[in-house]
């Protein structure tokens, strides 16, 4: 039961990081990250070649950050900087094409087979009385300091008051003297940091594949289902997926376990269309 | 008189079709209030946003003219440079960030301007948050409230003290009044020719409430249809005959029939 408990909060864990990236990166440049499951197993896959190369798991996670933040950087100048301001399906386009070639370049770079990130730990970590899977410990630890550093990073620093910023009003933020450019490139730096390290601990619990980029699915539902502008809402959505994910694979059948989320992700659509704590896009003058 | 914005011959073109602005020149001088007046339509908004950089995003082109702030050509810099070289801009509408605190938008201000060196000309006096809630009693109150529960007259003084914090050399007030109680607008007009009084600011305000501006402009402008029509200093505005009439409403002692005020209209759309 503590076992089935944790699974569910190391799930929330990782598809909350992975939304978050995803509410992150749309907030500042109203682009929907499609792609946010290929990021993140793309750099799980980096992560993962680092440790066959010998690396030990803490620095092979350092240097898989570093290549999200290269890549968020490259994703942004090179395909989002252009199509800011345009209307929203240009940017999800851009994103899909983006799955795509990240897709491509696993297969050339990486072979695209299932490979496992260890961390090089016991197989069980035992607290008190409960012997607990120790990746799902890691996972769930690294999560949720992540979720907490990003909440810090968007509460409390003068980066995160841009980003808000820049979120609500771009002209003004402009206006004001911000560089708007700098401050979506630093959100999609950040998102990609998200989503890698969600990829990372995705693959420390199971293993990176292909097929594993469904994590950005559930991701993607999370932040529909809580709204596309809310932090808070795709952390509580996020537990939402994970909870069904995980009770339709132990009591139903693990063959559903994706449909379970999408039918939630129905009704709360035809209920509140904007999410649960998402606001209403107002209606603008042009 | 040196001017600090001096605009030439600025032509803007929207969607490769409408001559919005069809050769406007003026000059605002160091230290001066100057007032840009006219009607809906008459061209205030373009211009000052063309000023401020905003153009080239929105579909619209300028096609000719120069406008220089302190001897430099702005009229390529992108919107934040134009920031930083020292011109706020209070927008007409959108002018706070609804969803951030009053404290916060003011932050928002303060961190997106870093100043390098001792820039010369520009209005230093209001360094911290602090600084302008003392000034403004009415956001002091409300400092940790979201800026969308503030009424119209707070929200100008909030937009007005974001610019503050940027330590502005050029302060644009695009529609200074819009939306306010005539008390509230007469106030904010009295702040912004104090601000100019005692520290020196340099103020353009663009408005459509003639009198009102001119009651503390040195120089006005008038616009109508992307033209400059009538400009002077406020004491020859406001003896002009025809800007008493048209724009103050005031009857000159001869009756002028309509046909007259139509005639007017024509020459002055043609001139």
């Amino acid at each position: 039961m503590v076992a089935l408990v944790l699974t569910t909060v190391a799930s929330w864990g990782i598809y909350a990081l992975l939304g978050i990236g995803i509410v992150l990166v749309y907030r500042t440049s109203r682009v929907l990250n499609i792609a946010s499951g290929e990021m993140a197993i793309f750099i799980g896959y980096v992560a993962a070649t680092s440790i066959q190369y010998g690396l030990p798991f803490p620095v092979a996670v350092l240097f898989s950050m570093g290549a999200a933040t290269v890549l968020g950087f490259v994703i942004f100048w090179f395909a989002i900087r252009g199509v800011m301001g345009e209307p929203p399906h240009v940017g999800l386009m851009i994103t899909v094409g983006i799955a795509v070639i990240l897709n491509g370049l696993m297969i050339v770079l990486f072979g695209g087979g299932m490979i496992a990130i260890p961390a090089g730990l016991p197989a069980f970590t035992t607290i008190g009385q409960v012997q607990l899977p120790t990746p799902d410990v890691v996972a769930t630890i690294g999560a949720w300091f992540s979720i907490a550093v990003i909440a810090v990073i968007y509460r409390l620093t003068n980066l995160g008051l841009q980003m808000r910023a820049v979120a609500e009003r771009v002209t003004l933020s402009a206006q004001r003297g911000l560089n708007v450019d700098r401050t979506v490139a630093l959100s999609w730096i950040v998102g990609l940091l998200a989503a890698g390290l969600a990829g990372v601990l995705h693959g420390e619990r199971s293993f990176v594949a292909l097929s594993a980029s469904a994590i950005g699915i559930s991701a993607l539902i999370s932040c529909l289902i809580g709204g596309m502008d809310s932090l808070k809402g795709v952390v509580i959505a996020a537990l939402i997926v994970a909870a069904a994910e995980t009770l339709t694979a132990r009591y139903i059948d693990p063959r559903y376990v994706l449909i379970a989320p999408v039918a939630i992700l129905l009704v709360i659509l035809i209920v509140r269309p904007w999410g649960l704590f998402g606001t209403v896009e107002e209606i603008r003058r042009v | 008189m040196t001017a600090l914005l001096e605009v030439e011959g600025l032509e803007v073109v929207y969607g490769h079709v409408i001559r919005a602005i069809q050769g406007i020149s003026f000059s605002v001088g160091e230290g001066k209030i100057v007032g840009l007046v006219g009607l809906n339509g008459a061209g205030k908004t373009t211009t000052v946003r063309a000023i401020s950089g905003f153009l080239p995003t929105e579909n619209v082109r300028i096609t000719d003219g120069r406008i220089r702030f302190a001897g430099q050509s702005i009229a390529r810099l992108r919107p934040y440079q134009a920031a930083r070289l020292g011109i706020a801009f209070v927008p007409e509408r959108d002018k706070v960030f609804d969803t951030l605190t009053v404290r916060e938008n003011l932050e928002v201000a303060l961190t997106a301007t870093t100043l390098r060196g001792d820039e010369p000309g520009r209005c230093r006096r209001y360094r911290s948050i602090k600084d302008i809630l003392d000034l403004f009693e009415a956001l002091a109150r409300r400092a940790d409230q979201l800026s969308v529960f503030l009424s119209g007259g707070e929200r100008q003084m909030l937009a007005i003290g974001a610019c503050l914090l940027t330590a502005p050399r050029l302060l644009i007030v695009d529609e200074a009044s819009l939306g306010l109680a005539p008390i509230m607008r007469r106030q904010v007009l009295d702040m912004l020719a104090q601000l100019n009084r005692e520290f020196g600011l340099t103020v353009l305000i663009v408005d459509q409430d003639v009198g009102g501006v001119l009651s503390i402009a040195d120089h006005g402008y008038i616009l109508e249809n992307g033209r400059v029509v009538f400009a002077g200093s406020r004491e020859h505005l406001l003896q002009h005959g025809d800007v008493k009439e048209f724009y103050l409403g005031q009857k000159e002692d001869r009756e002028r029939g309509y046909r007259d005020v139509k005639q007017y209209r024509r020459v002055r759309r043609w001139h």
